[in-house]
């Protein structure tokens, strides 16, 4: 490592300075002295991020979190009935609308969310054999009708906090991640791009079947006409 | 208890200071970082069944807080002014030097501040910080280097105190 190197490390970096950085600043003592000052200002910025937290910051994140239950897209839909009963037909009608994309807003952000909890299923280099398939997606009430494709991963998931299928599709070198949604129903096919990812949810036949890619890539129209023919859904 | 509950508190102990902190110095308000780092655990929660890693929640952790602030208070934040160092709340009896600090890294540029952040509270390297951010390491670094940069030459500006300018001359 030269003077040059070393002090590029010290100016971005002086916690990565590893035995060579060290060796240098051994042998040459304007680096050593820049070192010691990098070092310095590093330890008085560790000081000072460490702002005092709210108190009891760690009950009353667990309080909230012992409130929260699962959401149950179902019991909603009933709610929705009841309340529009007593309500004019158009604000009705218009409030569902405002409904409608809000919850398709919430479950784009939940497939999102899944996929990057669950880095290891894209990680995943499979292929999954048709039996393990199956035996992935039995508990969720599911079956498939028809081979779906190179499957990397197959599992399940919890979706609003219903048991879903989660897999992936690998066909190229693009992973799609394919959520089989028997608790969600959609009314009509919506895409999204959020957050780096780029989505798609559409309904089939008594559920929902979403696929997420990385938000440079497209999902082949093809496998996903594929996946809403061949996914049986539980009765 | 279940496992998944136990799992969760773990977590909770052991990250919900960092994020705490990490969310206090993207949106500088007490109010919303403790409000973030609510709503980011509460994500955590209902999403745990699918984290296998635990040693990743961290990183998941940080890059919700920082979409979460996005999202809900970055367009419709009022514009701060600059911080006054009398108006940092609670300090707990901390040195001037840590709070002048403090006050600086407040102060930097959003970009140079979530590097910075990211780097001393989270403890990530520049090749972690660039995944985390989907940006080049070149570019970190860059971050990194004016980040320091200034906070270097806003501490110099900080006269009549030592220990500052011992820490920040070059």
């Amino acid at each position: 490592m030269n003077c040059l190197e070393y002090r590029r490390l010290m100016e971005t970096a002086p916690a990565e300075a590893g035995a060579e950085a060290h060796e240098h600043a051994r042998g040459c003592p304007s680096c050593a002295d820049l070192g010691r000052r990098a070092a310095r200002l590093d330890r008085l910025m560790h000081r000072a991020v460490r702002v005092p937290l709210p108190e009891n910051l760690e009950a009353r994140i667990l309080m909230r979190q012992s409130f929260d239950r699962p959401q149950r897209p179902r019991a909603r839909h009933r709610a929705w009935a009841a309340l529009a009963a007593g309500l004019l037909l158009a604000v009705a009608v218009a409030w569902y609308g405002v409904r409608v994309v809000d919850q398709e807003a919430r479950l784009h952000e939940e497939l999102v969310a899944l996929v990057e909890m669950a880095d290891y299923a894209l990680e995943a280099r499979g292929p999954v054999r048709s039996d393990a398939l199956s035996d992935a997606l039995r508990p969720v009430g599911l079956g498939l009708r028809e081979p779906v494709g190179t499957v990397s991963f197959a599992g399940r998931c919890l979706v609003r906090g219903n048991l879903s299928g989660h897999l992936v599709i690998r066909e190229s070198a693009t992973p799609v991640s394919v959520f089989l949604m028997p608790d969600e129903h959609v009314s009509r096919t919506s895409s999204f791009r959020r957050d780096g990812w780029h989505g798609i949810v559409a309904p089939a036949g008594r559920g929902t079947v979403g696929m997420v890619v990385p938000g440079e890539e497209h999902i082949d129209p093809a496998l996903l006409e594929r996946m809403l023919r061949a996914v049986r859904w539980r009765s | 208890m279940s496992g998944l509950q136990q799992r969760y508190e773990a977590m909770v102990r052991a990250l919900s200071g960092d994020v705490y902190r990490y969310a206090y110095f993207l949106c500088r308000d007490r109010t919303q970082a403790e409000d973030l780092t609510q709503e980011t655990f509460l994500r955590a929660w209902r999403f745990l069944s699918s984290l296998r890693d635990d040693a990743k929640a961290k990183s998941w952790l940080f890059t919700t807080v920082r979409r979460e602030h996005a999202r809900q208070f970055e367009r419709n934040a009022p514009r701060l002014e600059p911080l006054d160092p009398e108006r940092v709340p609670d300090t707990g009896g901390e040195s001037h030097e840590v709070l002048a600090m403090r006050q600086a890294m407040l102060q930097l540029p959003e970009k140079y501040r979530d590097v910075l952040v990211l780097q001393v509270i989270g403890g990530y390297s520049g090749l972690e910080i660039a995944r985390l951010l989907g940006i080049p390491r070149a570019t970190v670094n860059t971050r990194l280097f004016r980040a320091r940069n200034q906070l270097r030459h806003m501490l110099e500006g900080d006269a009549g105190q030592p220990g500052l300018r011992e820490a920040s001359s070059r």
